[in-house]
């Protein structure tokens, strides 16, 4: 038990700034490609695992493609104990393991300890699950659930262009010069001597049979391209599902209605999976520097893909509102949209779910928090907010006086936090097992192993329910929680740690500011 | 250029005269074999890659199937390089009769159609590069990036067979079966063929032998080829002989690449193969050329221009109903339980670790691609464009001599 809560509260505060300077390099460079898009964790092309393989308490950061197939690169750092190896394996979702390969060995990186390195190829489109393995004593495995999606389709850059232009002329001169010699003087036997005067007809003749050929070339290659640029836009760019949002208003009070419209909806692999007991995970943000809050989980109407929720008693303004959905097949994503809420709506201050939490427009705090009478929650990084470095925000709840506060599971965690950038350009919901769907999670480890590899996974993910319930009782009552992240980019970040104190449930509002990596070089 | 030049070339007899001469057409006589063997290699390194791909999927850059296809390209190019450097500074007039001038340099136009391949083969790397970056590594033998790849090996085993065309026409004369250097042009001539013939593995699976788009692919690149080998006819029943080195060299990669325990790398894996995919049965296109040759070996005396609408009509025809009605036969048998062994590569052998074997025993699209009477009316056509270019190829082979 000891072990336990060590590895969720003080680990991440050792280990996750130590990894590599390369690999934050990489980190930057990879954020800098990475436009907003409807893939889960908008603009956050990481997925940051922090849980066990085993005995051994480890961080795993895989940074997701974003074309199919794709390379995807994984860091595993074991922060305690002698592994013998690490490995990691890729399984598709629709083979499972049965349809896996050998496991790659991860190598270790130069310069580190106990920080392994592999990379995977993902040759399909859907969901993957990389299993990662550390052998040794009291080794095991974890699961970790990532999207193989083709998320967008980058411009050539301007360097790659002028050496390319400047290759294929070269190409092309080559071509009609080739033809011109060809066609000059390939064939004149050796003993003839020849006045060049009269093979001028022929040079001609060569030369636009060369011209012909290479006119032929470009216009067929620029056709055959944009084919291949619309078929890849049209048919392998991942697109978010079509939706309707809309505040209802009835006798009853305003609702929020969710449709999912898109005609995909009706495919086997994209049925919803309930994601720590929740079909949708829907956020509201604010405008402004005081912006409101709001997590709340719509329930399903009359049919299986209209979700609606009761409004909680939120300011009048514009929100930016973010949808977490995990599908069948382990594939997740979020929907991004913005709905106003107009003056006067009425709510009902009841709530659809007892798990919905809001909180009003307040001023975010620098550090420290209120959350209302007696109580106040601090945020302490592990390490300098930079991007591309994996590292830990943890929340400690404490009363006024400076006594520790018991957290109680919320949603069967200690506790949730949000992390958006400033102009809504970066979002994440991440757990303190990280950014991963756990319902993904389970679905992989299920498919192979059944409800006890699925149970087993819940523990790591730090499902309390799935944990002996004094282990959970212990975790709680240090009064902290901390959640691994990576920033994908710099600037100012609003972050909201969702913790159930007291029977209620009370959300933290911070804000960040989060250098660029090369700064810390 | 100077219209009042002349060049001052020494006979084709004269050219074996003195030291000089004699060490610099030793060079080319030499290099020329090599630079056919590099093309060899580069054909057969493709055929290896793909059987990787299929197997074990996407690794590393320098697997020995890569190391060939690019020491293939690397040393045919830079051997026509040699050639091009001894014809322009250090044998220029030993050279003059051999070659021809481009952008102020010399080389035989083989050496530079090699040399071409090899750049066009470098040009596509970067290409290749940014394509798989942004959509995605290409789990099919063409897009854009790999097609100038292929033009690049192209350039380089055609390269070859022109030079060894050349050679052979310096030895024998005409469209001579006297000389030597005539099995040279046939081996170069069957691999450029093979090379070819890898860029429609896609549309000739034999599960797809029945399909429209098979018959008019083919129609669209094998008449040529097989109507240039039998009206350059370098040896007798030329086409013929070429047909049978391309089913060698297909066929040795299948029938050694499954000798090799081999298991997939990548997931998901519908097929867990664990040796070697080998390539496709090849096709058997020497039945359609035996026919050719005969063709030509019948018009051989009747060289006026109005012979010539007649042997193209005579040709495309024959091809089309020969190599439609051996394939579509062959093809049944390939996919039959009758072929599923280790000679045959039948059954679906050559199928990757992504294929579903369940359509192994099956035809593919015969609905949406079936092989009508308009769809052979229209590959007759395209064949007999194709064997007119081939045609202009032969004249051209045959009388080629730098």
């Amino acid at each position: 038990m000891p072990l336990r809560v060590r590895s969720l509260a003080q680990s991440p505060t050792t280990a996750l700034s130590r990894f590599p300077r390369s690999l934050r390099l990489m980190l930057v460079l990879a954020s800098l490609l990475f436009p907003l898009l409807g893939n889960a964790h908008v603009g956050s092309p990481h997925i940051v695992f922090q849980g066990k393989a085993g005995l051994f308490p480890v961080t795993v950061v895989v940074r997701q493609p974003d074309v199919v197939p794709g390379l995807v690169d994984i860091h595993i750092r074991v922060h305690e104990g002698a592994p013998r190896q690490v490995t990691a394996l890729a399984m598709h979702s629709s083979t499972g393991r049965k349809g896996a390969p050998r496991p790659d060995l991860a190598r270790p990186v130069e310069g580190e300890t106990n920080l392994y390195n592999a990379q995977l190829w993902f040759m399909t489109r859907g969901a993957y699950g990389v299993e990662v393995m550390v052998d040794g004593e009291g080794g095991g495995a974890l699961m970790v659930p990532v999207n193989s999606v083709a998320l967008e389709r980058r411009p050539m850059p301007a360097w790659l262009v002028g050496i390319a232009s400047a290759l294929l002329l070269f190409l092309a001169v080559g071509v009609i010069s080739i033809c011109v010699a060809a066609v000059r003087e390939s064939t004149l036997p050796a003993a003839t001597p020849v006045l060049l005067s009269g093979r001028r007809l022929r040079s001609w003749i060569g030369g636009v049979l060369g011209l012909t050929v290479v006119v032929g070339a470009v216009f067929g290659a620029r056709l055959w391209w944009n084919y291949e640029d619309e078929l890849h836009q049209s048919k392998v760019l991942f697109r978010p599902l079509q939706h309707t949002l809309a505040v209802e208003t009835s006798a009853s009070g305003s609702q929020l209605r969710l449709e999912l419209t898109d005609r995909r909806m009706s495919q086997r692999n994209y049925r919803l999976l309930p994601d720590h007991g929740k079909w949708v995970h829907l956020f509201l943000v604010g405008a402004g520097d005081r912006p409101a809050f709001a997590h709340l989980h719509p329930v399903r109407d009359t049919n299986t893909h209209t979700f609606v929720s009761l409004l909680p008693n939120l300011p009048a303004g514009e929100y930016r509102v973010f949808v977490d959905l995990t599908h069948e097949q382990g594939l997740t994503q979020t929907l991004t949209n913005r709905v106003r809420i107009e003056e006067g709506l009425a709510a009902t201050g009841k709530l659809t779910d007892p798990d919905d939490s809001w909180s009003p427009s307040q001023a975010p705090g620098e550090g420290t928090c209120g959350l209302g009478p007696g109580l106040r929650m601090t945020l302490q990084p592990t390490a300098p907010l930079r991007v591309g470095q994996p590292i830990g925000l943890e929340a400690a709840v404490a009363t006024d006086s400076g006594d520790k506060v018991t957290l109680e599971p919320y949603l069967r965690m200690l506790g949730h936090a949000v992390v958006m950038r400033a102009d809504g350009t970066v979002f994440s919901h991440v757990h303190p097992a990280g950014t991963l769907s756990m319902a993904a999670a389970r679905k992989f480890a299920a498919k192979d192993g059944g409800e006890e590899a699925a149970r087993a996974t819940d523990a790591i993910c730090g499902d309390l329910d799935a944990l002996p319930e004094a282990q959970a009782i212990a975790m709680g009552r240090l009064g902290k929680v901390s959640f691994p992240y990576v920033f994908p980019s710099a600037g100012e970040y609003r972050i909201w740690v969702q913790v159930k104190v007291q029977g209620r449930i009370v959300s933290g509002t911070f804000k960040v500011q989060v250098e660029a990596g090369r700064s810390d070089e | 250029m100077n219209a009042t030049s002349t060049l001052t070339l020494p006979a084709d007899g004269d050219a074996r005269g003195t030291g000089s001469t004699v060490s610099a057409h030793a060079l080319l006589e030499r290099l020329t074999p090599l630079i056919v063997i590099g093309g060899a290699c580069i054909t057969f390194g493709i055929l290896w890659d793909i059987s990787w791909h299929a197997t074990i999927g996407r690794d590393t850059f320098w697997t020995p199937a890569h190391m060939l296809i690019y020491i293939g390209g690397a040393v045919s190019g830079l051997l026509a390089g040699v050639l091009a450097f001894a014809a322009t500074f250090l044998q220029k007039d030993a050279l003059k009769g051999v070659t021809v001038g481009l952008l102020g340099a010399r080389a035989p136009l083989g050496a530079w159609v090699t040399i071409w391949g090899a750049l066009a083969m470098l040009t596509s790397g970067p290409l290749d590069d940014w394509w798989h970056n942004t959509y995605g590594l290409d789990v099919k033998i063409l897009s854009p990036p790999h097609a100038l790849l292929a033009m690049g090996m192209y350039g380089v085993v055609t390269g070859a067979h022109l030079l060894a065309s050349a050679r052979r026409n310096r030895a024998g004369g005409v469209g001579g079966i006297a000389g030597g250097g005539g099995g040279l042009v046939v081996f170069s001539n069957g691999v450029q063929l093979a090379l070819s013939s890898i860029l429609l593995t896609e549309l000739s699976w034999p599960n797809l032998q029945h399909t429209s788009t098979f018959a008019m692919a083919s129609a669209a690149m094998y008449p040529g080829f097989l109507v240039a080998a039998a009206c350059h006819r370098p040896v007798s029943w030329a086409a013929t002989r070429m047909a049978l080195v391309y089913v060698l060299v297909q066929g040795v990669m299948v029938w050694i690449l499954p000798l090799w325990a081999a298991e997939p790398k990548l997931a998901p894996i519908y097929n867990p193969v664990t040796h070697m995919a080998p390539p496709a049965f090849p096709l058997l296109l020497f039945v359609p050329a035996l026919a050719l040759d005969g063709v030509f070996l019948l018009f051989r005396r009747r060289q006026h221009w109005g012979w010539q609408v007649p042997r193209l009509v005579l040709s495309a025809s024959l091809f089309l109903v020969l190599f439609l009605s051996v394939q579509w036969h062959f093809s049944a048998f390939l996919i039959s339980p009758a072929a599923d062994n280790w000679f045959f590569a039948g059954h679906g052998r050559f199928f990757g670790y992504m294929s579903d074997m369940e359509f192994a025993g099956r035809f593919w699209r015969l609905q949406d691609r079936p092989l009508t009477g308009a769809a052979i009316g229209w590959a007759w056509l395209i064949a007999l464009v194709s064997a007119s270019v081939g045609l202009g190829v032969g004249e051209f082979l045959k009388r080629i001599r730098r």
